[in-house]
Order: structure tokens, then sequence, then C-alpha cells
């Protein structure tokens, strides 16, 4: 009886022994894919907690350059006397400032909210260039500005550059125009301007970065917020020509993912 | 000239001052500036010397603020429009106790509002928001909220609030006790106000309060149950940042 034991106690270790040996490269392989699933899960995380510094980062460059500008202007103001304009001017100004300040942290804001900004600017622009232009923001209709998340002010540069460089030439009829609409996954953003100074025309020839400041900075935010979605985006701008086959102004058409804020 | 509403405005800064006062007298020429102060401790002595019936408070000042100024006197016998140059935790105070402020630098429009609105109501009416404003500041954990009702202001406590759900413009409190108080605010606006006392949006038109979630069961976004039995959904977007502020709590 007790050989008959030891037999079965050695039978069932060889079992064991048996299944062991067949299960481990089982255990191994799963091991192994366990480890690559978390390393992955882990590096995604850590790509995706490094895309929202991007995005916040680039987007911090935006603003002293902006921010400047604006000072500029009310010291001009002050230095010609006229203190209503400098007093509203700071007072917009204030407005804005506060709203950016607020935002900062934030790697997307509302449609909504980025709009209100985006007039407070234009408007700052506007007493800055004595009314030379004026501008137009067309959203598609019923669209839900407040449920939309957008990289905050996106589009100030190229505003910026109709200001800045379109509109110099013109007395009182520059013109801005701002087009909104989604289509079914995307959100268009779609910007003209009859501005026609002639060094912006040949700056939009140059290669990629040479461009400008300000078109580098949209690339940057797109090229990162492409990369957090996982999505795809687009920046294009073209000058437009008239019957007569002269310079118009431009037009720049910005595609990017429709990302509910809910 | 007898009935002249007493004024006393406290401020650090020279320049606020006088042109706070240069506007005062320019659109109310009912009122009277009794005095200027460039501190907290001198407004104690004006206070005390002239009894004003409204104070412009400073809120951010060297030595004592704004606050610790109004909780140093034994009893507050003047209306208050306080005036701050940070959309901050003070904003967020004065929002969450329907108590008027200035944020600098500001409009003559904004000025003129506030005005009159002090012009319009009695010190009985206004006084209660004040206190509260105070009492929020002094203990958090008890804090109450004042919610606009067709003839002034109920106040609730910040604890027996247990969410929030918007219709476009109204927002409904649903409370502990299973009473119903309809406000008509946005939920942005209460969202900027309750941001930081333990509120979370979770959704375009939910907001909870995080201290009465009972569990929170995982979907593509997911669904809350609370205290009170009531079930909240989740929006995709949100639940990250849900779970996130869930675990700091």
């Amino acid at each position: 009886m007790l050989l008959l034991q030891s037999e079965i106690a050695q039978t069932g270790e060889l079992i064991n022994k048996v299944s062991l040996l067949v299960l481990l490269p089982f255990l191994v392989a799963f091991s192994f894919i366990v480890f690559i699933i978390y390393r992955r899960n882990r590096e995604s995380t850590l790509r995706r907690k490094q895309l929202e510094l991007e995005l916040q980062a680039i987007r911090a460059q935006i603003h002293p350059h902006f921010i400047f500008n604006c000072l500029n202007s009310i010291h001009y103001c002050i230095q010609q006397h006229q203190t209503e304009k400098a007093s509203d001017y700071l007072l917009k100004f204030s407005f804005l400032t506060r709203r950016i300040l607020e935002n900062s942290g934030k790697k997307l804001i509302t449609l909504e909210e980025d709009l209100d900004i985006l007039k407070a600017y234009l408007e700052l622009e506007r007493l800055r260039s004595g009314d030379r232009f004026t501008y137009e923001i067309h959203l598609e209709e019923n669209m839900e500005t407040s449920n939309i998340a957008v990289p905050m002010l996106l589009l100030q540069p190229l505003v910026e550059n109709a200001v800045w460089h379109g509109f110099e030439s013109r007395k009182q009829d520059g013109k801005i125009t701002i087009v909104i609409e989604s289509k079914e996954d995307q959100l268009l953003m779609r910007v003209t301007d009859n501005g026609v100074i002639a060094e912006r025309f040949e700056r939009l020839q140059l290669p990629g970065k040479e461009k400008s400041l300000g078109r580098s900075l949209i690339s940057q935010q797109l090229d990162a917020l492409a990369e957090l979605e996982g999505r795809e985006t687009r920046f294009e701008s073209r000058i437009l020509t008239n019957s007569s086959h002269e310079h118009s102004g431009m037009i720049t058409e910005i595609t990017l993912p429709y990302i509910p804020q809910f | 000239m007898e009935d002249k509403i007493d004024v006393l405005i406290v401020d650090d800064e020279p320049a606020q001052r006088e042109q706070l006062e240069t506007r005062l007298q320019n659109l109310f020429p009912q009122l009277n500036i009794t005095g200027k102060c460039s501190s907290a401790e001198e407004a104690t002595l004006a206070v005390a010397r002239t009894s004003p019936r409204l104070v412009f408070l400073d809120v951010e000042m060297p030595g004592m603020n704004g606050f610790e100024f109004l909780d140093s006197l034994s009893k507050i016998h003047f209306d208050v429009i306080f005036t701050t140059s940070h959309a901050g935790y003070a904003t967020r105070a004065f929002r969450v106790a329907a108590v008027d402020f200035l944020l600098k630098p500001y409009p003559e429009s904004e000025l003129q509002e506030a005005v009159n609105k002090f012009l319009h109501k009695q010190l009985s009416e206004r006084q209660p928001n004040i206190e509260v404003l105070l009492s929020n500041l002094r203990d958090k954990s008890e804090s109450k909220l004042a919610l606009p009702t067709s003839n002034g202001y109920i106040f609730v406590k910040l604890n027996d609030v247990v969410r929030l759900e918007s219709h476009n413009t109204y927002t409904t409190f649903f409370m502990k006790d299973k009473n119903q108080i309809v406000v008509s605010r946005t939920m942005k606006e209460c969202e900027e106000m309750l941001s930081d006392s333990g509120f979370i949006r979770v959704h375009q038109s939910h907001m909870i309060n995080l201290s009465q979630v009972k569990k929170f069961v995982r979907g593509e976004g997911g669904t809350i149950e609370m205290d009170d039995g009531s079930h909240v959904e989740v929006s995709r977007r949100k639940k990250d940042e849900f779970l996130e502020a869930l675990r700091r709590l």
C-alpha cells in the first residue's frame, strides 16, 4: 500500500511537472503581453500629458507679443491726448487680459468663450486702426458654441496678420469675415480678408516655417491637437484674385476635429 | 443738503480713491464723500467718527484686508460695495453670497448700476448677504449660498445641495430634503460660482456635489448615484475629470 501511495505521489508530481512545462510558455507569453499593454498604456498616457502641456505652452507664446501690441496702441492714444479712446481701449484690454488669464490653465476652451475673446481682440484692433476695417462672424445655424471645445485664440494670428499687414493701405473698407461650421466630425474655420499688401503675398510663398511666427504657432497647435485626438487637421491659405487678375485678399481654411465639451 | 448720503472710500491706491470720488461726485450729487482712507486702520477710525451709510471697500490692502476689517467691527451699520482687481476666490465668494462688487478697472456704467441698487434697497435687505459672505469666509465647511427669489434671497447650506440641473436659462437646485429650487441663472454662471466649493459639472446639464456621491457605474461616460437616490449621467469627456476630483476629495 505504501509503495502504491508513493507511486501515486510520483505520478502526481510528474503530472504537476508536465503541466508546469506545458503551461510555462503560455505563462511567459501572457506576462509578456500584459507587460507590453502596460507599457503602451503608460507611454500613451505620458505622450498625452506631454501633448497637453505642448498645447498649453504653444498658446502661452501668443500672448506676450499680442499684449504688447495692445499696450503700444494705448500708449499711442495717450500721446495723442485721446483720453476717452485710451480709457475705452484700456477697459477692453483689461476684459481681454482677464479672460486670457482665467483660461490659461486650460488646453481647450469652449467656442463660445473663444469667440468672446476674439471679438474683444477685434474690437481692440478696430480702435487702434481708427475703424479702418469691419468684421463679421458667421456661425452655422443652431451651432452649440458652449459645447464645442477649441484651442484658445487659434484664429488670432490670422486676424492680426490681416490687420497689421493687410489693411495698411486701406482707408475704411478693410473687411474680415470669419465663418465657422461643422462637417460630420470636423470643425471648419474660414477667415477671409481683403487686405492687399504685396509683402504678405510674397511671404505666403516662402517655405514652411519662414512664413510667419503666427502661422507656425497655428501649425504647432494643430499638430499637437491632431496627435492628441488621433484625427486629422488641415491649414491652408490662398491668395484671392479678382476678375482683372489682381490680388484682392487672402482666404485661410482650418479644419480641426469637432470636440464636444461634454 | 440735510439728507445727503454719507459715503466713505477705502482703498490703498491714491489714484483709485481720487477717481472714485470724482466719478461719484459727477454721477450722484446726493452722495456726500465724508472721507477717503488708505487702510483698514484709518477706516476703523473714520467709521466710528462719521457713521457712513455706504462704504466702498477695497479687498486687497496691505495689513488688514477688506474682509478682516469688517470682521473686526462688532456691528456693521453701513452698506458695502466691494472693489477688487482679482477675479479669484473673492469674486466667487461675492457671487455665492450675492454681494455687489466692482471688478477694477470698471466702466462708469457698472458703478452707476451698483450705486443705484444701493439707493433702491434698505440696509436691512442687503445686510444678510454681507453677513453670509463674512461667515462663509470664516468657516468654509458651513458655507451658505444666496439664491435669488422673486422678493429677495433665500440662503441654503451648500452641504444641503445634492445636485443642479439646467434647463436653458434656468437651473434647478435639488436639495437634501427633496425640495427643488428653480433659479434664473445659467449652468455656466452656477459653475463659475461653485467650481471651488466641492461641486463639479459632469455633463452639459448636470452639476453635482462631490461629497454626496454614493456610487459610480462606469459606462462610456458613466452614471453617478447620489445619496438621495437620484441618478446623474456623466459625459464621456468629463469622466476622467470627475474621477480625478473624487480621488482628491
